[in-house]
């Protein structure tokens, strides 16, 4: 479905870490990751797996202790890790735009939406002319279906509701034709009626505009609903990719599957009792396969190598040693 | 065993702000069976979490009756009796704010134990101890002396399971107890937690916005909107034969990971709008406002709650 040449993003082998007083964590271990143009790809996985990690990697926007100890991340074939500030702040601005989980958090408080969306498309489109200004925020504010826009722009952020906010955030990352997003957990905070609405909005306007779109999320349900293809994300390693039904239907590693099976279902079906152990501690993570300590079907091998990525079924890659020698 | 536990009668709290009443809670009523577990679903500001408060004594209900076992205990915490206090119990939602950094697991565990004099030495309190942390599945020898902060989400709320299950309590409120959790540690808990139900024939008000979950761990469902009870039904046919209106948006709202899932959901109907306010509710239906099937009846007369079939209570004028 997506070719080859049409790739927008690509992480290759990403390693990162955090310095703290108790030593360096080694959090990201060996990314891969790939975007086509106007892709929708989910990445889902537990807390502390990496996926916020990796995604302020992409932007460069970690905290001042990460490291950024090897790979690469490809945008649009230029390496955004070996790119000056005055790159990478074009990149921001015009390129790829985040939508992070509390957008309470994400809006000034003391600033009007006008204003914060007027700072914002003064940039993005190289204009002062205040009345076109407010045109492309109306616009803007519409398509992300707020009701009363002109109040809106009016409005501090605290005059607004949860779902109202997120909107204005998804109203922003769209100003200027950007080819990419990255939601972040973007529906976390809000209730379930106003999550769908939110999700809904969020990726009709992905699909009308035919951008990529990374969507990072616990929520496995909204992810299967909403995108082309998912990434799962264990103790800062990508295990498994496949599209998302395929996923879904038919997961392969063992954490997946134990994943899945942890989810309670509508229908009432027995979910199973949790995954024994925790997530490994980054200062000194497990060798081999990082899931193995935890893993149902370990053997020797998962204590000493770490699984290759093999494509098990067209489109269906896992980095497991059960499927090495294929299935 | 079909005996009510406890009964809940035109139950109202309000609350006086400086903007105006808000009326969180605004005559409810309802019954729950011993042994049973009544869920509470809702969005935030549907007056779910005030409802258990009002129950536990967290508040005094500004009007109406909570009976619990056939007696009235519709006031505060300090006008309850103590043995009273050790039968209802309740698990909060986030276990971070509700165990103290301080103490040892040891003594958040014992301290009910100590406050109802239910050990008289030392040992007996540890033993004690060691017996409620093992129930929630915490090897005592490597809890028991660790503080709140060395521990994970999870654990920390097996530890306030611990320690409402200290008191032998026959009445357990649950407050979202797994909503800030993983999904794998959330498996954890409700199956701790279901494990103890079953041991100690527990009833219980479980409240959350998870249908998935709810459909997993209650007998019956009531689903809340603006401090009024919309729908009450067997779990089964709540979500088998879901009949107001938000019911149905609610639960087409839900994203599932299966094709079994997806045939239950409501087709047809669309979620839209949001909630509004508890100072000013809508007249009529509060609902109305986001209703696809409004009528003007349904502007004008607020709907009762009717049963139209044997434990199936819905109030909406569709069904009136």
């Amino acid at each position: 479905m997506f070719m080859e040449d049409d790739v927008l993003l690509e992480i290759r082998n990403l390693h990162v870490g955090y310095k703290t007083h108790l030593g360096t964590s080694h959090v990201l271990n060996g990314v891969n990751l790939k975007v086509y143009k106007g892709e929708r790809v989910g990445v889902i996985g537990e807390s502390g797996s990496g996926k916020t990690t990796t995604m302020k990697s992409i932007l460069r926007i970690l905290p001042s202790n990460a490291i950024i100890m090897d790979g690469e991340i490809l945008y649009q074939g230029k390496d955004v890790l070996k790119m000056k500030e005055k790159e990478l702040l074009e990149i921001r601005r015009k390129h790829i735009s985040m939508i992070f989980q509390d957008p309470t958090a994400a809006l000034n408080p003391i600033i009007k939406i006008g204003e914060l969306m007027g700072d914002i498309i003064k940039y993005t489109y190289k204009t002062e002319d205040k009345e076109e200004i407010k045109k492309i925020s109306l616009k803007a504010l519409k398509e992300a279906s707020l009701p009363d826009p002109e109040r809106i722009l009016d409005s501090y952020p605290f005059q607004l509701s949860g779902g109202m906010k997120q909107r204005v955030c998804i109203a922003l990352s769209l100003i200027g034709n950007r080819e990419m997003i990255i939601a972040d957990e973007p529906t976390t905070n809000l209730d379930v009626t106003i999550k769908a609405q939110v999700l809904d909005i969020l990726t009709n306007l992905v699909k009308e505009r035919n951008v990529g779109w990374i969507f990072v999320s616990q929520a496995l349900g909204a992810v299967r609903e909403n995108v082309d293809r998912v990434y799962v994300m264990y103790a800062g390693t990508i295990i498994e990719s496949a599209p998302a039904y395929e996923l879904f239907e038919n997961p392969l590693h063992p954490y997946t599957q134990k994943l899945l099976e942890c989810v309670p279902k509508l229908t009432g079906k027995k979910f199973a009792e949790g995954i024994p152990g925790r997530i490994p501690n980054y200062f000194n993570p497990p060798s081999g396969c990082r899931f193995h300590p935890r893993c149902p079907h370990a053997k020797e091998i998962c204590k000493k190598e770490a699984p290759e990525m093999v494509e098990v079924e067209k489109g269906h890659f896992v980095a497991c040693h059960l499927y090495s020698g294929g299935r | 065993m079909d005996e009510t536990i406890l009964e809940v009668k035109n139950l109202k709290k309000y609350f006086e702000t400086s903007y105006g009443t808000v009326r969180a809670v605004d005559s409810i009523n309802f019954k729950v069976k011993r042994g049973t577990t009544m869920g509470l679903v809702g969005e935030s500001g549907s007056g779910k979490s005030t409802t258990g408060h009002v129950v536990v004594g967290l508040y005094a209900p500004t009007a109406g009756k909570i009976y619990f076992k056939g007696k009235d205990i519709s006031r505060p915490l300090e006008k309850r009796s103590k043995e009273l206090k050790k039968d209802i119990q309740m698990v909060f939602q986030d276990p971070s704010s509700s165990l103290n950094p301080k103490k040892t697991i040891k003594d958040i565990v014992g301290l009910p134990l100590k406050v109802h004099k239910m050990v008289s030495t030392k040992e007996e309190l540890e033993d004690r101890v060691a017996k409620l942390l093992e129930m929630v599945e915490l090897p005592p020898e490597d809890f028991m002396y660790r503080r709140p902060t060395d521990l994970g989400g999870g654990e920390k709320q097996a530890v306030s399971i611990a320690r409402a299950m200290a008191t032998n309590p026959s009445f357990v409120i649950f407050d979202e107890p797994t909503s800030a959790l993983d999904v794998s540690i959330q498996a954890k808990i409700i199956g701790s937690i279901l494990n103890i139900q079953r041991e100690f024939n527990l009833s219980s008000l479980f409240i959350t916005h998870d249908l998935s979950l709810m459909r997993n761990i209650s007998s019956e469902v009531a689903i809340m909107y603006l401090g009024k009870i919309y729908e009450i039904a067997p779990t089964e046919t709540f979500f088998y034969k879901p009949l107001h209106p938000y019911t149905q948006m609610l639960l087409s709202s839900v994203p599932v990971l299966t094709k079994e899932e997806e045939e239950i959901k409501p087709k047809g109907i669309e979620s839209r709008g949001e909630i509004g306010s508890p100072i000013h509710p809508p007249k009529g239906c509060r609902f109305h406002p986001r209703c696809p099937y409004v009528k003007d009846i349904c502007k004008k007369k607020e709907p009762e709650l009717v049963e139209v079939e044997p434990g199936h209570w819905v109030a909406c004028h569709l069904y009136a």
